[in-house]
Order: structure tokens, then sequence, then C-alpha cells
């Protein structure tokens, strides 16, 4: 034994992606191998601190899942027969199925991209291709939380924002699905617990964080909305209002004209120069409810009113308060959420007492917009986070739009101890960007580029990418009628849409890191036969499927042309400003990573998607990628990072522009950028002087600043949106009183979809799956996803999948005992749509209505490096084959998701569970594909990985 | 002195990081490899010197859960260590780590008999007992930053739920942490005086002043009364 | 506990060696006193060789229990504290002297030689099987073992297998003592019996730890292991636990009685009340005893809880216990 020996002869810093959260970490290298990865003290995301999946990164490195060389189909698709092909074959081919494509119509590419954290350069890269069909993971994932955030504070949980941990002293986790984010949420509660305050956990389970919980509130899988509802009747009851901050900071006293079966009811009441009144109890009369003077209004939020002209009008507060007390009584929410009515009386009183008597004053001045000097900054420290359990579900966006009023009620946002953003954000939300709007399919022509964003924040019904006959313009139904606010897309709707040709038929889609044949989609048996589905000639009805993925996946199984991507430790790559960095709360951050280890040293004939993505646009000859004289304009991604600019002065990276790195933000380019990102370990982080870092929607310090950099396009107050008036515009389309230009289908559910949920003012209803499922389907079935492997991919990691190598059914023993099941027993989950066996595990940290399991372990044998006998495949399941893709509503099969933003409402489904006739311990159904021939020689016996 | 980890159970939220970074850092340093038996195959099993696991207390809807991090506890009176017939099995004088010296070690695995925890195992690629070595090979390393000569899984823990130190230091933050948040050892009754502690569960409750909540808002009471709401 | 087979092997193997030479030497010891107890030469050195023979393949096999046989040796470096140092130890003398004491024998040396080396290889073999025994006795993590019921049953052991194959050689050298060692099968399985039957009833009354005690938090409530750490098996859990074992230790146990001391022990008492001293039964019950003895220690092995199971959730359930001093758990009350 020796101590000390040297375990590395070479050191880097980059950025962690085992999973989202963008740590950073220190790689140690011995040999051309990474011996030890540690997280990178300085870094402000994970300060040092790295989690299971950051420390096993190693194994995925070397996974013998990884690909070797790019690869053609060679047998039919999803046999798994493949052959190695050369890179310059591979590009060849690749551009021109491409090139063929956009003769036809660039529209016919469709490019979706997965856990991408380089969405803004993907977007830009499918813009220069010019089809209007790009989209990121969004859909899936948590667009409804995201579009409820923004539409309503301009910013949202996850890289938006997150709980000023060192301050608060109450913090709500809800409906957070195991470790999203990973280290910073571990180091938060640590660092609030450590100072006595109180976690509380809402969630049908109680597990990983729920452990250190100081209360769990066992809620009913998709009524989180009404329990905030009954939190905030108790507030209202109890005058445990924050009304300062509704009155300076958001729309809630402003007056709403009650106008039924009028193109103005519901709208804003405005005065002559569009300004939108309020109604001023000191002076009893209608004043603009104009930001610059709000000392001198009184504004009321209780009452209506007659304006001059006639119209009865009510504060938006008004119409809002008449809900909570009708609808929210403690008692009426008990019965909807299966959460006692005095535990939900106590919670209000406690996150209101904190919030309003409580306060944390800090000794920081800071000036607002209005030029109103402060001495302190007064903090509410209560916080909340709510991902997926709240928006994976059809009222989904309406039930995250409560805990977005609930903080504005408790005037918790972008103040210390409650809610902080991250810069970039908090955004002005009329400023938020739009998706760019075509009015056919084939308006961008072969050869032009697609003029502005993919995706955005539609305002408006005119807003949206339909078609004179109102059908969607893009192949996943984005921003059509049906998903109006769809803000990051909608990617689970691509395959099944390219499969019924709905709207149109597709030539070539194209994937990038996102397991599309497997556990990023739903009824995996239909998707299986989108994907192999042929026409009567025999030709592939999705006739081209290019995928850009490191590992031997479900989704590269299923594919055409493969391109072998770079691992995160071989590749340049940023984490960038324009897209979703790994700010802190107190000031923006971003990141690169680079090449540490050498992929060709250790056999490995890859690249990483960037170069891919210059060489390809080099190749089709898109004018973005070509000098003036038509010479390649950039070398490789590398070259891309440093010299590429979004807007002049503006590129990927914001720390040291301008030629000698002098700049920050906005600088032409610096050819020695990324050298200094290195030399500074890694990252860019502009720490903000404290008077700029809370109550950023009106700081006048921070706004001006914010602009100066880009972040923002004026100093003016964000009204934060308590009554959501676009939705209300889009409710008068669904009336026939909308007097835009765009006006929906002559379709009565689709009319009645929108009168119904684009309600301005949350609320909640059941899930759809209530009614189509209902009774015969009594219990919820969701999926989490185990902190050892949240947003990774790594059933192959050697380390991880011995933690977990299969999944169960976890169950409530009382509901077990009802259904005559006993521990350990293999039942068959059976929702409206298909059928699961599984093996079930009985634990009192479930709530009775539910069952649950962690999802993508299940695998389909011959997958992902592991060997066909491998338990991922025969005893691992997948909960997706139950889970429905579509819904019928009438006469017409829609795809299943929010109505609002179409976000896919996974966690809705339904089920009934009962004993399996046949026991024998092995899951259904089960799928398969051949392993490659590189993965079966990597197989070994023993590993002992000590280079 | 008496080394060793001590682990806030009142943080810990079980997400694998200790055991995983412990893995990565041993498997490479001075006492590994830790093999991996099977590694893609049906029943992948490696050598781990540290596992969590979770239990449930209680049913629902009072159900608890919290997750137990274990490793080798280094115990003061260590059992493993007298039944070692060759000696590799050895208590540390001068810091108490309870080590396994493979050269001498025949693999008889009588040492992991011995102990009631399940804190050590047998590599059968080495044919040698392995177990936690309070990363003797990073604590002592000087040419590591003072700051990182602590086991890797102290480092690493995201939810800052382990500490390390002489427990015997009345100085020591761990020393205090144990005597101020009532620390406690597995298995107490076992007569092997472990080293390694666990920090207790507490729970935060709130207390309200219901006086200051003003009984009924006037506002709310205008609604009900305009809507007809409660009769 | 998992049933290693090189160390079933090994007590069957060192004990019939050891208990075979416990009966032979002490008849030649008789001899000295002047009884007319010595076996013929022949007889003597077969069971000399046989013994030699059994111990050797005894220690062959137990080698195979351990992960570096060729340091085998560094085994006697911790003799003072530990009990397989010391079982090591005294079985290597005990094989080497008795190799020396087959010489002398073989050579005619002189009887204080013979003697001084008889008994020295005595008392070895004692002390072997008493460490062999200790080192399961004095665990106290495996509660079932932890008893002085298994020395008991241990040191026994050596004799009812002695007792029977010490019988084989007087039956076919010299049948005038064939009757004694008939008599002496019968009272060692008898006492074997009796040991075996305390042993299995006090697994009934031991008291078995609980997962409660073993993490010793202050809960008073039921608890449940939900999650190893690992779906699959790993050391610990294939080390200590063996399910398939346990599945078959209600069979395995009745039918290890029945092998080992019922169809032995009715033999013997046959062969006595009918005083047919004769090979057709005394050959039987050695191997029935051999035999069950084989499966007898492969249930002493599955029998064996480990407490580290507890914390697995594979160790036999004992519900819970309320004990004094535990408390709900401590809360911090903020007043606001």
């Amino acid at each position: 034994m020796e101590i000390g020996g040297s375990f590395y002869d070479r050191k880097a810093y980059s950025t962690c992606y085992m999973c989202a959260c963008r740590c950073g970490i220190e790689v140690y290298v011995r040999n051309n191998k990474v011996t030890y990865i540690k997280g990178n003290d300085l870094h402000p995301t994970n300060r040092g601190v790295l989690c299971a999946k950051g420390s096993s990164g190693i194994m995925k490195e070397y996974s013998p899942a990884r690909l070797k060389k790019p690869l053609l189909r060679i047998g039919p698709r999803g046999s798994g027969e493949f052959k190695e092909i050369e890179w310059e074959e591979a590009l060849e081919i690749a551009a021109s199925w491409i090139e063929e494509a956009r003769k036809k119509g660039p529209h016919k590419i469709a490019f979706f991209t997965g856990r991408d954290q380089m969405q803004q350069i993907n977007s830009w890269f499918s813009s220069q291709l010019g089809t209007v069909n790009w989209a990121a993971h969004g859909g899936f994932c948590s667009v409804n939380i995201a579009a409820a955030g923004l539409y309503s504070i301009g910013g949202s949980f996850w890289e938006f924002g997150e709980a000023d941990f060192e301050n608060t002293k109450y913090f709500m986790l809800i409906g957070v699905a195991e470790d999203h984010s990973s280290n910073p949420f571990k180091l938060g509660i640590q660092e609030m617990k450590r100072k006595g305050g109180k976690f509380v956990v809402v969630n049908p389970v109680r597990w990983g964080y729920g452990a250190v919980a100081d209360e769990w509130v066992a809620i009913k899988p998709g009524t989180d909305g009404a329990f905030f509802m009954g939190l905030m009747h108790v507030l209202f009851k109890y005058n445990l209002v924050n009304w300062e901050f509704l009155k300076e900071y958001t729309n809630a006293p402003w007056l709403v004209i009650k106008a039924p079966s009028t193109p103005k009811d519901g709208l804003f009441y405005k005065d002559s120069e569009g300004r939108a009144q309020v109604f001023d109890k000191k002076s009893g009369t209608f004043r603009p409810a104009d930001r610059i003077v709000p000392d001198e209004l009184d504004p009321a939020f209780i009452g209506e009113f007659e304006t001059p002209e006639g119209y009865r009008v009510r504060p938006a507060f008004d119409i809002f308060a008449e809900r909570l007390v009708r609808e929210y009584s403690p008692e009426q929410v008990s019965k909807i959420t299966g959460i006692d009515a005095k535990d939900i009386e106590r919670i209000a009183k406690e996150i209101g007492t904190i919030a309003l008597y409580h306060p944390t004053i800090l000794p920081i001045e800071w000036t607002d917009v209005w030029g109103r000097k402060h001495k302190h900054t007064i903090g509410r420290p209560v916080s909340f986070h709510m991902m997926r359990g709240v928006g994976s579900h059809t009222n989904g966006f309406q039930s995250s739009r409560t805990v977005f009023l609930l903080m504005m009620m408790l005037g918790i946002v972008d103040v210390p101890g409650g809610f902080l953003n991250k810069p970039p954000y908090p955004k002005h939300i009329e400023d938020l960007p739009k998706p760019y709007v075509i009015k056919t399919q084939d308006q961008i022509k072969y050869g032009e580029a697609y003029p502005g964003p993919h995706l955005g924040y539609v305002q408006t019904p005119d807003d949206l990418l339909v078609d004179d006959r109102g059908r969607p313009i893009r192949i996943d139904h984005a921003y059509s009628w049906w998903f109006p606010m769809a803000a990051h897309g909608c990617i689970q709707n691509v395959i099944p849409a390219a499969y019924q040709k709905d709207p149109y038929p597709i030539e070539v889609l194209m994937i990038y890191m996102a397991n599309m044949a497997w556990n990023s989609s739903q009824n995996i048996p239909y998707i299986l036969e989108a994907l192999t589905a042929t026409d009567q000639a025999g030709n592939y009805i999705i006739p081209k499927i290019i995928t850009i993925d490191a590992f031997y996946s479900e989704q590269v199984a299923y594919s055409d042309l493969v391109f072998p991507d770079a691992t995160y430790l071989e590749q340049w790559f940023a984490l960038s400003l324009l897209d979703r960095p790994p700010s802190a709360v107190d000031g923006p951050v971003d990141a690169i990573r680079h090449p540490i280890v050498d992929p060709k040293a250790n056999g490995y004939d890859v690249k990483g998607w960037g170069d891919v993505m210059v060489e390809l646009g080099y190749r089709l000859k898109l004018p973005a990628f070509l000098n003036e004289d038509g010479s390649r304009k950039y070398k490789d991604f590398k070259d891309f990072l440093i010299n590429w600019q979004i807007r002049p002065g503006v590129g990927a990276l914001a720390g040291w522009r301008g030629k000698n790195g002098e700049k920050h933000f906005v600088g032409e380019p610096n050819p020695n950028q990324l050298e200094m990102y290195l030399k500074n370990r890694g990252f860019f982080y502009y720490k903000l002087p404290e008077n700029m870092r809370y109550y950023r929607q009106a700081n006048k310090d921070y706004q001006e600043w914010a602009s100066g950099v880009g972040f923002i396009k004026k100093v003016a107050p964000m009204i934060f949106n308590f009554y959501l008036e676009p939705l209300q515009k889009f409710r008068l389309a669904g009336l026939g009183l909308w007097e835009g230009k765009n006006q929906p289908p002559n379709d009565p559910i689709l009319r009645e979809r929108l009168i119904k949920y684009f309600d301005p003012l949350p609320f909640w209803y059941p899930p759809f799956e209530e009614e189509v499922s209902g009774k015969d389907y009594p219990l919820y079935a969701f999926t989490q996803r185990p902190q050892w492997m949240y947003h990774s991919w790594d059933s192959q990691n050697v380390w991880l999948r011995q933690i977990s190598t299969r999944n169960y059914l976890y169950m409530n023993p009382k509901t077990a005992k009802e259904l005559g099941i006993e521990h350990l027993d293999w039942v068959i989950v059976e929702s409206r749509t298909g059928k699961v066996k599984c093996q079930v595990f009985l634990t009192n940290t479930t709530e009775p209505n539910s069952v649950w399991t962690w999802n993508a372990i299940g695998k389909m044998k011959g997958t992902w490096g592991l060997k066909p006998e491998a338990q991922e495949g025969s005893l691992g399941f997948l909960l997706n084959h139950v889970v429905p893709h579509s819904i019928k509503l009438g006469t017409k099969e829609v795809f299943y998701g929010d109505p609002i933003t179409g976000h896919l409402a996974w966690f809705d489904t339904k089920v009934k569970v009962y004993k399996a006739q046949d026991q024998t311990p092995e899951t259904w159904p089960q799928f398969e594909v051949k392993p490659l021939e590189h993965i079966k020689e990597s197989w070994t016996e023993l590993l002992r990985y000590k280079p | 002195m008496q080394l060793a980890l001590v682990i806030d159970l009142n943080t810990c939220v079980g997400c694998h990081a200790c055991a995983t970074n412990c893995k990565e850092w041993n498997t490479q340093a001075s006492f590994g490899p830790l093999s991996d038996f099977d590694p893609y195959g049906k029943e992948p099993q490696g050598v781990w010197y540290n596992r969590i696991m979770t239990y449930e207390v209680g049913e629902f809807p009072h159900t608890q859960v919290f997750h137990l991090p274990k490793s080798c506890l280094h115990c003061q009176d260590a059992p493993c260590v007298p039944v070692c017939p060759t000696g590799a099995s050895y208590k540390r004088e001068q810091d108490g780590i309870v080590l396994v010296n493979y050269d001498d070690c025949i693999g008889c695995k009588l040492c992991s008999w011995s102990c009631p925890y399940g804190c050590r195992e047998f590599d059968e690629a080495d044919k040698v007992m392995k177990k936690c070595t309070l990363c003797i090979d990073r604590i002592y390393d000087e040419s590591l930053p003072p700051e990182h000569r602590k086991p890797a899984c102290v480092l690493t823990c995201p939810a800052k739920a382990r500490f390390f130190g002489d427990i015997e230091d009345p100085n020591s933050e761990v020393y205090q942490m144990i005597k101020r948040r009532n620390g406690f050892v597995l298995f107490s009754d076992m007569g092997t005086n472990p080293a390694n502690h666990y920090l207790p569960r507490t729970e935060t409750d709130i207390k309200l002043d219901e006086h200051i909540l003003e009984h009924e808002n006037p506002l709310f009471l205008e609604v009900m009364r305009r809507h007809h709401v409660g009769g | 506990m998992h049933p290693p087979f090189s160390l079933i092997w090994f007590f069957i193997t060192a004990g019939i060696s050891i208990g075979l030479f416990n009966f032979v030497y002490f008849l030649e010891l008789l001899s000295l006193f002047g009884k007319n107890t010595a076996l013929p030469r022949q007889a003597v050195l077969i069971s000399l060789v046989t013994s030699l023979v059994l111990i050797a393949l005894g220690a062959i096999g137990a080698s195979f229990h351990l992960g570096h046989k060729l340091r085998a040796w560094k085994a006697i470096k911790r003799f003072h504290t530990s009990w397989l140092s010391r079982e090591a130890v005294f079985s290597g003398t005990y094989g080497f002297l008795l190799f020396l004491y087959a010489l002398s024998y073989y050579s005619n040396q002189s009887l204080f030689l013979q003697h001084l080396l008889g008994i020295l290889t005595l008392i070895n073999g004692w002390l072997s099987s008493f460490s062999t025994a200790m080192i399961y006795a004095s665990n106290k993590f495996v509660p079932e073992w932890n008893s002085s019921l298994t020395v008991l049953y241990y040191l026994n052991m050596y004799l009812m297998l002695g007792a029977p194959a010490t019988g084989v050689l007087t039956t076919i050298f010299y049948p005038q003592l064939s009757g004694e060692f008939f008599f002496l099968t019968a009272l060692f399985l008898s006492l074997g019996f009796f040991f075996r039957l305390f042993f299995n009833i006090r697994q009934f009354t031991i008291p078995h730890p609980t997962l409660n005690e073993a993490l010793n938090l202050p809960h008073n409530r039921p608890m449940r292991v939900i999650d190893t750490g690992s779906t699959t098996n790993n050391y610990c859990t294939t080390e200590f636990y063996y399910q398939r074992g346990k599945e078959l230790l209600s069979t395995a146990v009745p039918l290890s009685y029945i092998i080992t001391f019922l169809i032995p022990t009715f033999l013997t008492f046959y062969a006595l009340i009918s005083s047919r001293h004769e090979l057709i039964f005394i050959a039987p019950i050695l191997g029935f005893t051999v035999a069950g003895s084989f499966l007898e220690r492969w249930c002493f092995f599955v029998e064996g809880n480990h407490v580290q199971n507890l914390y697995y959730g594979i160790y036999p359930p004992q519900g819970y216990s309320l004990r004094k001093g535990y408390t709900e758990p401590k809360k911090t009350v903020i007043r606001y």
C-alpha cells in the first residue's frame, strides 16, 4: 500500500453533463484515462460537491454502449442491423437526404432535440435549413411550469430561478419527482434545514427529499391546483395577503370588463391611451394603473364598478376572490385532494404568517424604477419549488399558475427568502419572444432561412402558427388551436403526427439526444408501429430518420443513419446565456466543456454534434456557414463558438469578449475566449452587487445594467400577470368574439375547449383522464426517476445500474389489500390503452390512490450495451407502454396534452391493477433488437477500472 | 485520536453520491481496483465500500422515511480485528482507522463474519477482503490541497450530511456535533463501540401566534355577502 | 449463512481423523497400564494413515475456502487473538505430530518417544477441534452459533465420527473390542442427538435483535427496508444469506436428524441388543453418520442468521420491540 501516489498527470475543469444541472467539475486524468471527477469548489452551481451521476461519469465514458463509428441501417428498421461507415460517407448521405427534403420544402425536415443544452444554436441551425419544425424536449418535460411562470412572473423554476435557500424559513417542494435539480437543491435544503427552517413536501410519494421533510402532504395526483386554491382561500380569509406587493408589481387590481357576449368581455378596461385602469379608492375615480406614482394610488381589489362608458368592471382580484370564496374552502379542497381541511388551513396560516409578519430585512439599499430609494430590502422567507408533479397533467398549466398567484399574494417573488430569478431572468412578459409566424407550411422556400425564432410566447390568437383553415403549420401541432401556448414545442407529437401525416408527411426526421423510440415517448407499441410502418409500396411512412447520439439507445436502433456523438468529456460545448445557463440567483453564469479525453486514442471515431453541424452547414452551402466569397466560414465547432454571433456583439459565451477579452456580455469575438474560460476553471460568473439582486421586476440599477447587456429591452416595471389576459383572447376566439385575423375552425369541441380552459384566472379541473378512464381505472400511475439516474441516460453505467437493474411498481399496502395483491406479486397494470406486467412492492411511502415506478430503468433488450439477459429487459419495465398518447374528444383523436401548452400529461394516466394469472417472474411486453457487434465484443465478465 | 465519519440523517436524501464517488476514488487509488462482476449482464455485482439503504417507519399517512449510508464504522472495539488470523485486518494506533493489509489477507472472510454491520466486501478477483479506508490515501496525501484532504464521500456529499474528524478531540467539529445533536451509533449493544456516528432526524414544527391572525378579513366577508356564499 | 463446502469438508475429515486417532491412541495408552487394548499393528497403521490422509485432505479442502492459499502460513501470526489462527496452528501441529507419531510407531521408536508424540498429538487434536468450534461459538453476530452448545456438539461430533470409525477397525482387526465401540457409538450418537436437539430448541428461545436495534433509531414503530441500495445481490447478501438453503431447511433439518442420528442409533442399538457386533452394522453406521454430518453441518450454516441481514431485510422477521428510552423524533418548535 502506498499513500498519496499521484492519481493524475493532468487536471482539467469542465461542466458535468450526467444530468441537466450543469455543475462544475474537476476532471483528473492519468494515461489519457479519466481517474477521478470531483465537483469544482468554486463553481456556484455545486460549490465542490458532486452527485451520484457526476461521480459515475467515468463509466459513461467507457460504456460498451458507446457508438464507435457512423452507422447505416442495413436490416429492417428496428432490427438493429447496421453497418459501420466512414464519416465522409455518413456526412454525404445526410447532406443528400437533407438537400432532397429541402427541395421538396424545408418543412419536410423535422429536427427535434432532447436533453439538449445548445438549444439556441440548434434552433438557429434549423432556421438555416429553413424548417419551421424544430423544438427541444420541453413538450414532455416541463413546459407547463416554464410557460405558467414566464407568462405570470416573467421567470420560472429550475433554470429560471429557485428558492433563496440562504434566507428562506419555509420551503415547500411540490410535485418534484426526485432530484430536479440535483446538487443545488441538496445544498439548499440542508442549508435551510440547518438554520431551523421548515421543509414541506407536497407529493403523493415520500422518498428521496421526502426523507428529510418536516411535513409530508400526501396529495392525490392531479389535484395540486385545488390545494393551492385552498391555501389562497385561507390566506384571503385571514387577510394574510401582501396587498402592497399585489398593488405594486401585479395586475391584480386592474379592472376587467364584464360584458358577456361582447368582444371586450374579460379584457382589461383601458383608457383612450391604452392604459389599463384601476379604481382608486382615495379619489373615488378610475385612474391609469400606471406604475410611475404607485404611492398615490389606493386601488380597490374588491368591488364592482361602472365606468363612465357604461362598462361594468371588476378588479381582477375581485373575480378571483369570488372564485376562492365560492369553490375552494378547505373543506371543498379536502374532498378533491385527500388532504385534511385542518392541515390546509394550518399550512396556509403558517406560510401567511411567516411571509407577512416575520419578514427578513436585509440592510441593503436599493432603488426602484420609479426612483424611490429603499433603505432596506424586505424579504418574505417563504419559498416554493414545483416541477412535473404539478405540470404533467392536463390541468398542469392552470395548476402551475395557482402557485405563481400564491407567490404573488405572499409577495415572495424575487425577494430575500422567497423565490429568486436567475439572470437573464426575469424578463418583461410582453417582451418575451414570439414564434415567427408563417401562414402556410411552404411559405419558406428552398434556400431561405427561417426568419425568426421557432419557439416563444404567443400573446394573442394572431400569433398562432396555423393556416387559413386553422390547421397546424408545425408537425408537432405546437401553436395550433389545440395547443396554442406551446412555449417549448411538442416533441412528443412528432412521431405520431408524422405517421398520421397530420398535418403533412415529412421526409427527414432528425433526433438529437432524445430517446423518442422508448422512454421519452408514450404508448411505445404505437410509437414503434409509427417508426416501422410502411406504405403500400413498402416505403417507410417516415422515410428517413437520422439520430445523433453517443450510445446505442432504442432511438438509435430505430434509425436509418446515426452520427456517433462524442461524450461531454470529448467535445467543445457552450452552456450559453442565450439558452439554459447555469446561472446563480445572484448573477449570470455561463460555462464551457472541452475535449479532455481524446476519443480517437480510445478507439472511438466520433464527433461532437457541434462539429457535425458546422460540417453539414458547409456541405449544404447554408449561407450562414459561408463567407461572402463562398468559402467555409467556421473551421469547426470551437471556431464557431468563438466567432458565431446571434446579433452583433452577442455570441455563445458572454465572458471575456472583445479582442483582448476585456468586455463581458457584449463585445466582438475574442479569439482567445475559450482559453480564458479554461483559465477561469471553465466558467464565467458575474456576481451582481447586492443592491441589484432583489426586486428585479422593479430594480432600477439591475434593469439598467440588464438592459445594457441585452437581457431585457427596457427599464420599466415588470407587471406580473395575476390576470393572464392573453388567455381571455383565446377564450373570446372560442366564443367567436375575437376580432383578430385568426379564427378557430368551427369545431364545437375545440371551441368549447378554448372557452372552458383558457380562463385568465387559474382554477382547478379534473385531469382529462378522469373523464375517459373514470372509475374503471381507479388508480393514478406515474413515474419518477431515481436520484442516481435523474436526467441521465445511464442504465449502461456499470456503477449506477448496480443500484437499480430493475424496477418495481410501488403501491400502498391498504390499496393492495383491497385488490388482493401481496408484496412482490406479479401484477398487470392496465390503462385504457395498454397493459404491462410487473412486480409489486408495497410501501407506506405511497398515497393510496397512486401506483408508481422508476422510469427508464426498463430497457429494450439488446440496447444500451447490455447483454440480452440483463434484468433491465426482463424484470425492468416501462410504464410508458400504458400512458395514452392521445384522447378521443368527440369524434376527433387529439394528442394527449394540456389544452393550453400541449404539455404531455403523462402523470394523468389512470390504471387498474390486478394480480397476474401467470406469476412467472418476467415483465411483459418485451421488445428486442440486435446489439452491435463491437458491443458484444466488449462484454466482459469482470471490470476492474484502474488506469 | 479516532478518526471517523459523522453522518447527518437530518439532511441525507439518499442520493448515492457518497457511494459512487467512493467507488470512483477507490477503484483508481491505492486500494483499487474495486471489481465489478458481470457488469453488463444479468447480475451485476461489484465491490463497494459504501452502500445506501432506505427504510420506512410507521404506517400511511404517518410514514417516515430515512436513508442510511453505511460504510465501515471503524469501531473502537472492532470485532473484525482480533479474529483475523494473519493480522491483515488491523486498527491503526495513531488514528483508529481499521484497515486491511491486502498483502497479508488470506481471504478467509472471517472478519466479515465478525462484523455486525456488513461493512466488508470480499473481492473475488483479488481474493482479499476490502473495506472503507476513510480515504487514508487522501487524508494524508500532502500533494492535495489541505481542504481536499478528506474522504471522497465527505467532499462530494451534496447534502453536506457527512463530516469527518477526530471524535475524541473535544474541540473537533464532529465531537461537538455528536454531543450537541445526540449522535448515536448503529447496534449500540453489540460491544463494538463504533467510531462513525449518525445524527438523528429532527422535525421542525411551527407554533403560530393565533391572535395576530385577523379573524375575519372584511374583504372576505364582503365577497361572501356579495355572492351569497355560506347562507 | 451461506454454507461453504470446503469448511464442511474440513469439519468431517478433521472430525474423523481426530476422532479416530483419539480412540486408537487411547487404546494404545491404556495398554501402558497393562490392559490388552492395543490394536494389532496393522490396524494401528491403517488408522494412522487414514487419519493422516483425512487431515491432509481436510486441510487441502479447507484451503479452497481461502483466497490466497499460499499465504495460509501467515495465519499463525494472530495466535493470541484469533480462534482461526489457533485452529490453523493446532490442526497443523496435529497433522505434523501425527505424522511423527506414525513414523515413530512404524519405526518402533522408544515407547517414551512414541507416547510423548502420541499425547502431544492427542492434545493438539483436541485443541484444534476446540478452536474450530470456537470460531463459530464465539461469533456474537450469529446468535444461533453463539452458544456453548456449538462447542459441545462439535467436540462430541468428533467422537461421534471417531467411535464408529474405530468400530470398523476393531470389528475387522480386533473383534473382542468391537462391542465397546458399538456402545461408545451409541453413547456419542445419543449425546450428539441431545446436543443438536438443544441447539435447535435454543433457536426458538434466543432473543433475536430487531431492525430497530440494528439502526438504533429513536422510533418505536415498525420499520421496513424499502431499498437496499442495489437490486441485485452483493457480497453481504450472498455470504450471509442463502435463499435456496432457507427454503430447503425445513426438509434438510429433519433429514439430517434421520440420517445422522435416527438410522445409526437404531442400527447401533439393534447390533448391541442382538450382540451382533458385525461389519455389516458398523460400516453403514459410520456411513450414515458421516453422510448425515455433512448434511447436519450444512444445516448448521444455513440455520445461522447473521445480524447484518437486518439491514437488508433478510433477517427472520422479529417484528419490532418497544424499547424503553426510545422516543419520537425530537422536534424543533419555532414560534411565530
